[in-house]
């Protein structure tokens, strides 16, 4: 059952596929016809802009840096394609809901446009491995128009030796996927939390027992995976949550055919949270034990972080050939008390996962990375 | 419009019993009226009724005046609408401060006992009385109802802003009377009392406990009605007990910080600092030099001992 109930097109969307496809998804809605001039903006009759869906061709740039907003965290150098933007889970914790303010769900419909403009991108520095994906302002399965535009980039980037494309999804909507020709360049990746969490806190979004299934079925169809245990979240008496949660992911996949998995605790701008808290008055989420970081967002005290990620860290490696474990957005400092090591820099660590890929993966990235290919800043 | 001529009304043909309206604070709260019998007189709002009339604003001049022949007021006239009283009444107090939030729920509240929609009310009324035409402001503003009137006159005296009367209208009967005390043996300023009240609310909500349990844990009335204990001490324990609830890891951190620090013999003219939100793992040694004995202590206060006392506060920062 689809949660859209308004449609608007932009006229040189009409007859793009991806819209036919959306469309003959949505046989009852009658969608209206808008001219290329008109992006919705200023609609104040539009209350939900989940529920609005605008399809429309991209007028700037949509393949991106990741936002790592702050010099003093590490950033991992992930680059993005922005074609969906917003997202129809509910997650409380997602600063999505409070800050896209924009009217409507827009989905980019000039699809080989926006791969071209991956293409060309990556395809200035041959020699660096590109990380790539869609799940930045949106989840990349949830809708049908963002699948369909995964679909034609699994084939699309198989195609293309330097990049790793990334999926990164709540959901179990993969049939499409499994199928598709990936050339072993796609990963599919579930955003990850205990069950308990994923019941309060992600009510939308696939239970994790159907989440896991989802990732054995993609291993089992010849893709890596990968898992983000992003947001962590403090809560009381939560930390086993996780573990079990390390544990149930190792017995479900096989840890050595996981590409990587991402550390990250909750983090949000300081006016997110009263804007939570109204939204969602009994949710625990707005009141943890959070100070105002570097980058000014809201993040758990860092002691804190830290005896959370540790005890996860040394679950996760405690596998032969375990996944490349990273941090989002973190400081070195936490890396070196929850891991004993640090990545010197971005691009460093950038370098680390093409190196890690290429060790563990030869077959699928048989270009060994070099160090002093790293050595610069490599902005899209 | 309506137009209201300034009448003399007989004070005997008031009827101060008739509370009907009792929606407004007194207007000298905020503007100082004399209540001199001799002094200029503002007219009071009134509303003719079949029982004499009653008072719309302006109480707090009439009672003084109980006892003279006549007073000078605006009269309604008994079929006048209850939206267009309250429209002029609560624009006439405008005049001279805001309306009080608690003001401006009673004014909704008599609306909708008039069987108002809430859409008019919203749309219509609220840009009257200089309010956005949001019907999400009608609920918001009823909570303050919930308000104990020792608060609300609090808040009143401490000029409190909107969002502080909604946090607190959100709070339980119990909560607040458990301020009031607070507010008795302590006069906190508003932003301390905010700080309290927000801790404490937050606390409840993400250890999913109640307010008995955190004042029982905290000593609440203990502390409070210690006589022993001045303002400024009660107001202190209170706060650093709260705060120890509501960060206990960071709480903890803190405190073995300091148990550190204080083990390092510091010379007088050097001070070790650290970022109180431990976010940035450093420590700052501040050195000032008045004379070449400072320097002297500076270089002896790099003794083996005080390296490693420094060290162990580092790792545990």
């Amino acid at each position: 059952m689809s949660i859209i109930r308004k449609i608007f097109i932009s006229a040189s969307s009409q007859n793009d596929g991806l819209t036919r496809r959306i469309l003959s998804d949505l046989p009852n809605l009658t969608p209206e016809i808008l001219d290329d001039d008109d992006d919705l903006s200023g609609r104040d009759d539009l209350s939900d802009a989940k529920q609005v869906l605008f399809l429309t061709h991209s007028k700037g740039d949509v393949v991106k840096d990741c936002p790592g907003t702050s010099k003093d965290y590490l950033c991992c150098r992930y680059r993005v394609i922005n074609q969906t933007q917003n997202c129809p889970l509910n997650c409380t914790y997602c600063i999505l809901q409070f800050y896209l303010n924009f009217p409507a769900t827009v989905i980019f419909t000039n699809v080989d446009e926006i791969l071209q403009e991956a293409a060309t991108k990556i395809q200035r520095h041959p020699k660096r491995l590109f990380r790539i994906g869609t799940g930045e302002l949106g989840d990349s399965l949830a809708l049908s128009g963002s699948r369909y535009f995964a679909e034609c980039a699994v084939e699309f980037f198989a195609g293309l030796p330097n990049v790793v494309f990334e999926l990164k999804s709540k959901t179990t909507q993969t049939d499409s996927i499994l199928p598709l020709k990936h050339g072993g360049k796609t990963i599919l990746s579930w955003s990850v939390n205990p069950q308990e969490i994923v019941k309060r806190e992600e009510s939308a979004a696939d239970r994790l027992s159907d989440r896991l299934a989802a990732a054995q079925k993609a291993q089992d169809a010849g893709f890596l995976v990968g898992f983000h245990f992003d947001p962590i979240l403090s809560l009381p008496n939560v930390n086993r949550l996780y573990l079990k949660l390390c544990d149930a992911i190792y017995n479900t996949v096989d840890p050595a055919r996981i590409a990587w998995v991402s550390l990250g605790s909750l983090r949000f701008p300081p006016s997110m949270k009263d804007a939570m808290a109204e939204r969602y008055p009994k949710s625990a989420i707005p009141y943890g034990e959070m100070i105002r970081g570097i980058d000014r967002k809201l993040r758990y005290v860092r002691p804190l972080r830290v005896s959370m990620y540790r005890p996860i860290y040394e679950r996760l490696m405690r596998v032969p050939n375990p996944p490349f474990v990273y941090f989002c957005m973190e400081s070195p400092t936490v890396w070196m008390d929850a891991t004993g090591f640090s990545p010197e820099n971005n691009n460093h660590l950038d370098f680390l996962f093409a190196d890690n890929l290429h060790r563990r993966f030869p077959d699928r990235f048989p270009i060994k990375p070099e160090r002093e290919e790293y050595d610069h800043d490599c902005t899209l | 419009m309506i137009s209201l001529p300034i009448n003399n009304l007989n004070t005997d043909q008031i009827n101060f019993t008739d509370r009907a309206f009792d929606l407004f604070y007194p207007i000298k709260l905020s503007v100082q009226i004399s209540d001199e019998p001799d002094s200029l007189q503002l007219p009071a709002l009134v509303q003719n009724s079949p029982s004499r009339y009653r008072i719309v604003v302006g109480r707090e001049w009439l009672e003084p005046r109980k006892l003279e022949k006549s007073v000078p007021t605006y009269i309604f006239q008994e079929n006048t609408a209850h939206t267009d009283i309250l429209r002029i009444a609560a624009n006439y107090v405008r005049l001279f401060r805001p309306l009080f939030p608690v003001e401006i729920a009673r004014i909704i509240q008599s609306l909708l006992d008039n069987k108002t929609r809430r859409e008019t009310i919203a749309r219509i009324f609220f840009p009257e009385i200089g309010l956005a035409p949001n019907i999400k402001l009608i609920d918001t503003y009823l909570n303050c109802l919930n308000l104990d009137p020792n608060i609300a006159e609090w808040l009143i005296e401490k000029n409190a802003p909107l969002k502080t009367w909604l946090a607190l209208s959100m709070l339980a009967r119990e909560f607040q009377s458990n301020l009031i005390l607070l507010l008795e043996k302590t006069h906190p300023t508003l932003s301390i009392l905010e700080e309290i009240v927000r801790n404490i609310r937050e606390t409840i909500i993400r250890e999913d406990t109640n307010i008995y349990r955190i004042l029982t844990e905290i000593e609440w009335k203990t502390i409070l009605e210690n006589c022993d204990l001045p303002e400024t001490e009660k107001i202190a324990i209170l706060r650093q007990r709260i705060t120890r609830l509501r960060f206990p890891f960071l709480s903890s951190h803190t405190e073995r910080a300091k148990t550190l620090q204080e083990k390092i013999d510091t010379p007088p003219n050097v001070r070790i600092s650290y970022d109180p939100t431990f976010e940035i793992k450093a420590l700052t040694l501040d050195a000032t030099f008045a004379s070449p004995k400072d320097i002297d202590a500076l270089e002896r206060f790099f003794t083996e001992e005080n390296r490693h006392k420094l060290n162990e506060l580092l790792e545990n920062l």
